[in-house]
């Protein structure tokens, strides 16, 4: 055995005893990691000295290592049970990182959940509660009013049968006097046409008559002196009528009610 | 008969009374005469009348007034009796030519309507209205040429065309 392994197998056994008083001696993370790496890692790039470990320690804790390590001094080390104590050592170390950071995430997790769970309960407190109440009452406020109005039409559709009803009646009575009215009417223009054609009959007759009447005003009167017959009068009233009604169609009116007529010669200067 | 009834109707068919003036109206005479012959004679459609009185009378001809002649009216304007008894067939045949020329219906209207519409004018007007009324009123009644008809008529039966024209007093 050389010098260099020697002092290497003593700071082997210092760096041991250090990873297992880790806790003892307040280690730090870094401080651990660090104289883990070098206590595993023997490729001849770590410098394994005692130096080297004191520059890793603080010196209260360089010294604290020290006395540890002297007072351990009187019991040989055994370098299995060194072994086997720094893998339980670091798998403990591991298995207390592992176990804290489970923890934290499950604190993180539970304190999520738990300011969800408060946010829900706000949400429904402030919001839910609310909008559910509001939701409820215009339930039963729409559904009382659905019915309302389900009963109202009812009812406009009762009292439009009815109107129907008497809108119906209303229209035979209608009908029923419209025909009446109709048939009053015919009647009617057949009283008047025959109102009419019995007028003017009638107006026909007095014209007729009132034909006569003027002739018979303006017919001629033969004297009692007179030398004509009866029959030749006759004929020359009946010739006479005749002639006045053929002025009377030029238009002429009679103006006397009688022509006298004389056989006798009134004088040379009369008319002729 | 039926001449005397003509006179009757003529006269009273005026708006004026010819007959309380009968003696200063002489040139009214003539035409009223030749109407009194013209309308019997046209009611009973033929234009020889007096054919009774003739033969009771006895007559040279078989009637008293025969329409159907060409005699000529000389004058518009007459004075005395005896031409207006000579004019009275002149205008009786003037009339039955016109009957003639326009039927029966359409003259005896034109006449008798003429005759009424004769207003009291003096002597020397009378004629000359009665030919300018008649003018007129077969020009509304019949038409333009049924006027020219006239004027032809009234020509050729001796008036001259400064008769037919309208008279200024």
């Amino acid at each position: 055995m050389t010098a260099r392994s020697k002092a290497s197998d003593g700071a082997s056994r210092l760096l041991s005893l250090i990873l297992e008083h880790h806790a003892e001696l307040e280690l730090t993370d870094s401080q651990l990691g660090a104289l883990t790496r070098i206590y595993w890692v023997d490729d001849g790039s770590t410098d394994r000295s005692i130096e080297s470990i004191s520059r890793r320690l603080s010196p209260e804790q360089f010294h604290r290592a020290l006395v540890r390590f002297a007072e351990s001094g009187t019991a040989p080390l055994e370098t299995p049970n060194t072994v086997d104590s720094v893998d339980h050592l670091v798998a403990a170390s591991l298995e207390t990182r592992t176990k804290d950071r489970d923890l934290v995430e499950i604190e993180v997790a539970a304190k999520v959940a738990e300011r969800m769970i408060g946010w829900a309960r706000t949400f429904g407190f402030f919001v839910a509660i609310p909008a559910g109440l509001i939701l409820l009452i215009a339930t039963l406020f729409g559904l009382s009013k659905v019915e309302d109005v389900r009963n109202a039409a009812s009812r406009v559709d009762a009292k439009l049968r009815e109107a129907e009803g008497k809108l119906e009646t209303e229209v035979i009575k209608a009908q029923r006097a419209s025909d009446r009215a109709r048939q009053i009417l015919a009647s009617a223009n057949e009283q008047i046409t025959a109102v009419q054609v019995r007028l003017e009959n009638q107006a026909q007759q007095l014209s007729t008559l009132d034909q006569k009447v003027t002739k018979i005003a303006e017919s001629l009167s033969f004297g009692q002196a007179t030398d004509l017959s009866k029959e030749l009068q006759q004929q020359l009233k009946q010739r006479a009528a005749a002639f006045l009604d053929y002025f009377e169609k030029l238009g002429y009116a009679p103006k006397t009610p009688s022509i006298n007529v004389s056989t006798k010669d009134n004088g040379s200067d009369s008319l002729s | 008969m039926l001449r005397e009834y003509s006179h009757h109707i003529l006269y009273s068919s005026l708006s004026f009374d010819a007959l309380s003036s009968w003696a200063s109206l002489v040139s009214l005479v003539p035409i009223e005469y030749g109407l009194a012959n013209y309308f019997p004679a046209s009611f009973l459609n033929d234009p020889h009348l007096g054919a009774l009185a003739a033969h009771t009378l006895k007559y040279d001809q078989p009637y008293l007034f025969n329409l159907d002649n060409g005699n000529r009216v000389s004058s518009l304007v007459v004075t005395d009796y005896a031409l207006a008894g000579s004019l009275q067939d002149a205008w009786g045949g003037l009339f039955w030519q016109l009957r003639q020329k326009l039927g029966q219906s359409a003259a005896d209207r034109l006449l008798y309507d003429t005759w009424r519409a004769q207003p009291d004018e003096s002597n020397d007007l009378i004629g000359h209205r009665f030919v300018t009324n008649l003018l007129s009123k077969a020009q509304t009644q019949l038409g333009m040429s049924s006027k020219s008809a006239v004027e032809e008529i009234l020509i050729r039966r001796g008036l001259k065309p400064s008769d037919l024209a309208t008279p200024h007093r």
